[in-house]
């Protein structure tokens, strides 16, 4: 078992419009990707309990095999710039992503 | 056919550096062209009509781009001003171009045009049966725009596509200045007005709207002072572009191109601009030498006129309080002690009501301001902790009055293991609880399909110095 964060190059998040969350992962090389794409760790299921949110708001979990990039996009829970969300461009929510254990 | 483009970084006011810019006009752009309005800064720029940067910062690079394309004769395409309302747009920064013009002696005639919408324009389309479906299926978004949420929201701006630049540049200007503008069209009017491939014009733009985000490092142990904050240059051919930096200490590479599809977009091949949409899911890259990058393939697809409705509405006024915990004692209590706060101010404020009247945050740094719910560290001895009370209510004098409150119950809370008995908090500054404002959220991200591009967009002439 790795974690997901001693195996990727870049694992970052960003809104796209004020109301969903990006989340992109690019990997150094083919072998951790398809070592993560072959695990199926980086599932709806996993992505909305980690973020909290219902299984419908997890939107899209693309694995690009020619850029080695995986691309996940999900609703926010919260609009960014409604009172209480402390990450108005979103850029910190990565941090739930990089203790995934990865098989 | 040929067509070189030099692109800037977001023109919002960040300060890009000029040399670099100077030595890639000796590479014969025949357009400037950059990007300056943008959401990610939250609702508040719009909803206030104010710049991000200050004067100094959009002075100066206002200054850079527009001495230094008119000297070099080459026209420019930019958007201004963040939210790109018209408060912004017809205030400072014309008055900034105004400066630069005096004070540099220059003789400019600049097409502005006006990204903000008039409401009676959606409001009577509404009327009239036209839908305006949300963006995003998102359920604090309605499914169809309402004429109530126009009226609710502050100013609403769109992303106009390169139709009204087009027909901005069909006058002899020195240059095209636009409120909210949708990134690409800065880049793609003046080549689709040459008779470029659209599809490849449109992948071009995509790729250089946010500048040297594009690019890495070529020694990651020398990086460039400015990193990404810096300009891209672009060359458009009948069957291809290519891509480079303008600063000799970075590079494109087919992965530093790749990558940047995806960077805030919630679809990497796919981008739907006013008009029709990209296809980007084919397209091929190749290294064509060490820092520059061929692009081909790129597809466009024609599809109904549609532009991106953005507003909007009130919540209220908001204050904060910034307040620091040294003492572990008391930071090892911080929840039951917050928990007392607002139980507290509940009791205090009647008949204001909690919810209602006003709602009271409390974001703790050092334990879980960021994910909040989601933290999933919850043992752990921080020696320093702050406290952001956030305080949003119907006046801006009821939101710091229950700020203040909340921060003086918090400093006489007694405890078992208290030893300052003088207050459990530091604070940085006076006033402690400044006024931030209005507060605002987003109610409008809709899309409104349009018969006429240029309809919405109001474009003048004018001559500068006024």
């Amino acid at each position: 078992m790795a974690r997901l964060d001693t195996l990727a190059r870049v694992i970052r998040s960003k809104n796209a419009t004020p109301f969903l969350l990006t989340l992109d992962i690019f990997f150094e090389n083919s072998e951790s990707y398809e070592r993560v794409k072959r695990s199926k760790a980086l599932n709806k299921e996993r992505l909305a309990s980690l973020y909290r949110v219902p299984l419908e708001y997890v939107k899209a979990i693309l694995f690009i095999d020619s850029a080695r990039a995986v691309k996940m996009v999900l609703l926010k829970r919260t609009p960014s710039g409604d009172p209480g969300f402390a990450d108005i461009y979103g850029n910190q929510q990565n941090v739930l992503l990089l203790d995934i254990e990865i098989e | 056919m040929e067509f070189r483009v030099l692109g800037t970084f977001a023109n919002h006011g960040y300060l890009w550096p000029e040399d670099d810019f100077v030595a890639a006009l000796k590479r014969k752009p025949d357009l400037i062209a950059g990007q300056g309005t943008n959401t990610d800064p939250g609702p508040g720029y719009l909803g206030l009509g104010i710049n991000i940067c200050g004067r100094y910062s959009v002075k100066k690079v206002r200054t850079q781009l527009i001495v230094n394309a008119k000297k070099a004769g080459v026209p420019f395409c930019i958007s201004v001003g963040t939210s790109g309302c018209d408060d912004v747009l017809f205030g400072t920064e014309l008055d900034i171009v105004n400066e630069v013009a005096k004070e540099n002696n220059l003789k400019l005639k600049i097409a502005v045009i006006s990204g903000e919408v008039d409401k009676r324009f959606i409001t009577s389309a509404i009327n009239q049966g036209t839908q305006i479906p949300r963006l995003i299926d998102h359920p604090r978004l309605s499914e169809f725009l309402t004429t109530k949420e126009v009226e609710d929201s502050v100013r609403v701006v769109a992303q106009m596509g390169h139709e009204p630049i087009m027909k901005a540049l069909e006058h002899d200007v020195d240059g095209v200045i636009t409120g909210r503008a949708m990134d690409t069209a800065l880049f793609m009017a003046m080549p689709i007005q040459r008779g470029f491939d659209k599809a490849l014009v449109a992948h071009m733009a995509k790729v250089m709207e946010c500048g040297a985000i594009t690019t890495v490092a070529k020694d990651p142990k020398d990086p460039p002072k400015n990193g990404a904050l810096n300009g891209v240059f672009g060359v458009l051919r009948d069957d291809h572009f290519l891509v480079s930096p303008i600063n000799s200490k970075q590079k494109c590479t087919v992965a530093s191109v790749l990558a940047h599809s995806f960077y805030e977009r919630a679809d990497p091949f796919v981008e739907r601009m006013p008009g029709g949409a990209l296809n980007i899911a084919d397209a091929v890259y190749e290294q064509v030498d060490e820092a520059t990058v061929k692009v081909s393939n790129s597809k466009w697809i024609e599809e109904d006129y549609t532009i991106k409705l953005e507003g909007v509405r009130s919540i209220g006024f908001r204050s904060i309080s910034i307040f620091g915990v040294r003492n572990t004692s008391t930071i090892a209590v911080i929840d039951v002690l917050l928990s007392r706060v607002r139980d507290a101010i509940r009791e205090r404020f009647p008949p204001m009501v909690e919810g209602k009247d006003f709602n009271l945050y409390f974001h703790v740094y050092g334990k879980n301001a960021i994910l909040g719910e989601l933290e999933p560290i919850t043992e752990s001895n921080p020696h320093e902790i702050v406290v952001v009370a956030e305080a949003i209510a119907k006046t801006q004098d009821l939101s710091t009055d229950v700020a203040v409150n909340a921060r003086v119950l918090f400093t006489a809370q007694q405890f078992e293991g208290r030893r300052t008995t003088a207050g459990n908090e530091a604070l940085p500054f006076s006033p402690s609880e400044p006024p931030l404002g209005e507060a605002f959220v987003w109610n409008i991200m809709h899309r409104m399909p349009i018969p006429d591009p240029c309809e919405p967009f109001k474009m003048q002439i004018m001559e500068f110095p006024r």
